[in-house]
């Protein structure tokens, strides 16, 4: 091929590729302006009060399949401040799960949290003491980190076999121990989001019952706020269960569920 | 012939089975009924199979009960019955229409007849359901209330026939209320118009939160009543094994309304607490001999019947810049029963006295709404009389940030205290629009993934890296057994004779080996040749590889191996060509 050649088929080549960005790139762009309206929109309802629409909004950005914990942080916020309680914490945990450390978000449910009346079952600190890291990063954070450790393992592996000098055991030891550490973190969290999830009664006061329906005894009350783990489900109640010995069944939609995974 | 016959008949029974025209028919089990009960319906279409659409009745509340089919044959002909069963539920009183429903069969749209069902009037608990063997009522033990006062809203489920079991079919529903429900339910039997009925009562507290007028309930119950059943089609064999089927009925119990009214204005002194009911209010000292410094902790308990969840801390009457109050979170102990909300709630702080002296606390007032009555009440406890004594020097407590003093020399009196929360909101809202970046969470499969990978990884590049060097090794090896053979001939030197150049000998045929690719221990240049010919050498220096073999050769069976220049020479060469044919 001649040099007018090349030139004509790269010609060819860039109008094509224009062709598929513009066609591709956007509808993308426009959906991204809507979002970030729609986003900004929210944010200026809340700051003129309008805490319900907010929460709507943010809500409809939530629903649209955006994941993120300063978004869900946004939800918390918008409920507590239009009165829902048990929404405001729901979300806050929600986030809380993609931002562990977020100060702010911490401190806005510890806040949300002093307005439950019901007293919470406490946490074991030796627990949080000695697990520092489930409490500081999030999941994502954990099975990237278990996955790079696991990758510099098999990279300084692969070194010792292959290649002179050889790195010490030491290392390789090291970097074995890390990744468990990470590894079996991420799949604890996983198992028990999965076996064990969490959730949040929503209304104000709910009756916990002894059976499925509305006319069985009731054997205690929760208030809007309280967590919960989800032991079980029924047609559409869910088993739950509050501190050590508190176990009875509610109406699935009284509960928020907390964890990302299930 | 027979055969024509045959034919014959079969096209006879096939033609009259076809010919029989689907029909629509919708029945109901009674055309009375009294407000609160259900009555079934049945659409029956014969001969097809069919869509009823059910969404023409309008008097009614309409809960499917699904499908069943009859095929019979008789005398020949086929016949087949499916029938659409429906639970309904007058949504008023009076002569109500159940209109012809459409039933789509095969795209052509039949009608049922039209149905009439008479709801009866109803004429007071004493009268209704006189001939009813379910109804439900609710009532409420006031007409008329003021905003926070409590009441008693009863579910009664009434049955004069065997029930096996009660559900809520649509709960009743208290909106602008606070609802606190009985922990159990009431079970009795009563009499109502000579009839007799087993009762079964829920409780609910009721607090009202706007005024208005408002409504408790309606509810919806599903009740299994049991029953022998004769229906058509039943076996006698299952008559024997199974002689009662329940069968399920709905009953309603009607909205009740309640009219809320405002309290009356207040302008007594003091603030009105917001509580409504009857109330007390006590108050404690744990400490009423301390210093400066020291900490007593003053306890309010408010009690009472009424909404005591709603109490909050009385107005502290404490003098002022004299103590310093830290509170705690209240504790609540509250019983539902029958005669409503009571129990009592308790505030507590900490007060550490900042001055000496003597103080009176209180006294300390509560202003509540007491239904009874109908006035505002104050409760008053009486004042505790609290002595202040000087602090010890090490606990003195400065309340001025004294500069230096004269004559004295400048110390630090002041005592550290602990930061605490003067207030506290909410944090803003994120805003940046990073915030509606889409971050999804890990899953199961990526995390199995992130872990499995590297591994595979691994062993594909282990794989590779071995295969790659299967080659390789061996000219490695021979390329370093050369070497070593090279070292040793450097170590014996030149006066070590045969050994020398039989290391010489050695380091030459191992480097031709290595640059072949191969293992081998002994080389003619004839052989050495054909190798470094087959790795493409050049002719040049092919002849310098033999003639140094055939060089080495000579001086070792020639016996010329003293000479140390020559040694040296050697030496020289063989480390050249150890070099070039090892690189």
């Amino acid at each position: 091929m001649n040099g007018r050649g090349i030139r004509r088929t790269g010609l060819t080549l860039m109008i094509w590729l224009t062709a598929v960005f513009a066609f591709t790139a956007v509808p993308s762009f426009a959906g991204e302006a809507g979002l970030h309206q729609q986003f900004l929109k929210a944010v200026s309802d809340y700051e003129n009060g309008e805490y319900v629409r907010a929460a709507e909004a943010f809500r409809a950005l939530a629903d649209s399949g955006i994941h993120n914990g300063e978004l869900y942080y946004n939800l918390g916020n918008a409920y507590f401040r239009a009165g829902e309680l048990g929404r405001a914490i729901c979300w806050y945990e929600k986030a809380r799960q993609m931002l562990p450390a977020d100060p702010e978000l911490a401190f806005n449910l510890d806040y949300a949290r002093s307005f439950v009346k019901d007293r919470q079952p406490e946490q074991s600190s030796l627990a949080r003491t000695l697990f520092f890291w489930r409490y500081l990063l999030s999941q994502k954070i954990t099975v990237y980190l278990a996955g790079a450790a696991r990758l510099l393992f098999f990279v300084v592996l692969f070194w010792r076999k292959v290649f002179r000098p050889r790195p010490p055991g030491w290392l390789l030891s090291a970097i074995l121990a890390v990744f468990l550490v990470f590894a079996v973190t991420a799949a604890v969290n996983f198992y028990l989001a999965g076996a064990f999830p969490r959730g949040v009664i929503l209304p104000g006061a709910v009756s916990v019952k002894s059976g499925l329906s509305e006319l069985s005894t009731e054997l205690f009350i929760l208030h809007s706020g309280s967590c919960v783990t989800i032991e079980d489900s029924r047609k559409d109640y869910y088993r739950i269960r509050f501190g050590g010995d508190k176990v009875g069944w509610i109406q699935q939609e009284k509960v928020g569920l907390i964890s990302l995974h299930i | 012939m027979k055969r024509l016959i045959l034919i014959a008949a079969a096209l006879f029974w096939a033609a009259t089975c076809l010919a029989a025209e689907p029909e629509v028919r919708a029945t109901v089990d009674r055309s009375e009924v009294a407000p609160g009960e259900s009555l079934r319906l049945t659409v029956e279409i014969s001969g097809a199979q069919g869509a009823v659409n059910v969404s023409g009745i309008r008097d009614f509340e309409v809960v499917s009960r699904g499908t069943s089919q009859n095929i019979s044959i008789v005398n020949g002909q086929m016949s087949k019955r499916v029938n659409y069963t429906y639970t309904l539920m007058p949504k008023k009183i009076g002569r109500l229409l159940i209109p012809p429903l459409p039933v789509d069969i095969d795209g052509r749209t039949l009608y049922t007849e039209m149905l009439a069902i008479q709801v009866a009037r109803d004429g007071g608990e004493q009268n209704a359901g006189r001939s009813s063997d379910l109804f439900a009522r609710m009532s409420l033990s006031e007409k008329q209330v003021c905003l926070g006062q409590q009441f008693i809203a009863r579910l009664r489920i009434y049955n004069a026939v065997p029930v096996t079991g009660r559900a809520f079919q649509k709960a009743p529903v208290f909106e602008g209320f606070a609802v606190e429900q009985l922990e159990e339910n009431r079970t009795y039997t009563t009499t109502v118009s000579g009839r007799r009925y087993e009762v079964v009562e829920v409780v609910y507290v009721l607090t009202p939160e706007k005024t208005g007028t408002l409504a408790a309930g309606p509810a919806t119950i599903e009740c299994q009543v049991v029953r022998r059943d004769r229906s058509a089609g039943r076996s006698p064999f299952d008559a024997f094994f199974n002689p009662v089927q329940p069968v399920s009925k709905l009953v309603r119990a009607g909205a009740a309304e309640v009219t809320v009214v405002p309290l009356p204005d207040f302008s007594g002194p003091g603030r009105f607490s917001g509580l409504v009911g009857t109330f007390d209010l006590q108050v404690d000292i744990d400490e009423t001999a301390l210093t400066v410094g020291g900490s007593a902790n003053l306890t309010m308990t408010v009690k009472g019947q009424g909404n005591i969840r709603d109490a909050t801390l009385p107005q502290l009457a404490l003098p002022e810049e004299a103590f310093k109050i830290y509170q705690e979170d209240p504790v609540e102990e509250v019983a539902v029963s029958a005669a409503g909300i009571s129990g009592y709630k308790r505030f507590s702080a900490a007060l550490v006295p900042l001055r000496q002296g003597e103080y009176q606390l209180g006294p300390f007032s509560l202003t509540y709404f007491d239904v009874e009555r109908e006035q505002y009440v104050t409760v008053q406890s009486e004042p505790l009389a609290v002595t202040v004594a000087p602090a010890s020097k090490e606990s003195e407590v400065n309340l001025f940030a004294a500069g230096k003093q004269e004559g004295k020399a400048e110390t630090s009196n002041i005592r550290k205290e602990s930061v605490r929360f003067t207030g506290k909101d909410l944090f803003p809202l994120k805003k940046d629009l990073s915030a509606i970046a889409d971050r999804p969470p890990v899953s199961v499969t990526q995390y199995l993934l992130l872990i499995g990978l590297p591994g595979i990884f691994y062993l594909v590049a282990l794989a590779v890296a071995v295969y790659a060097r299967k080659d390789e090794s061996v000219a490695r090896v021979m390329a370093r057994q050369s070497r070593t053979a090279l070292k040793t001939a450097r170590r014996l030197g030149g006066n070590a004779g045969g050994d020398y150049l039989d290391s010489l000998y050695r380091a030459i045929v191992y480097a031709v080996y290595s640059r072949a690719g191969r293992q081998g221990q002994t080389l003619t240049y004839r052989e050495a040749r054909t190798l470094l010919e087959e790795k493409g050498c050049s002719e040049a220096f092919i002849e310098e590889v033999c003639a140094f073999l055939e060089a080495v050769e000579q001086a070792r069976y020639g016996g010329q191996s003293g000479d140390a220049s020559a040694a040296e020479i050697l030496m020289r060469t063989a480390g050249d060509l150890v070099r070039r044919l090892t690189r």
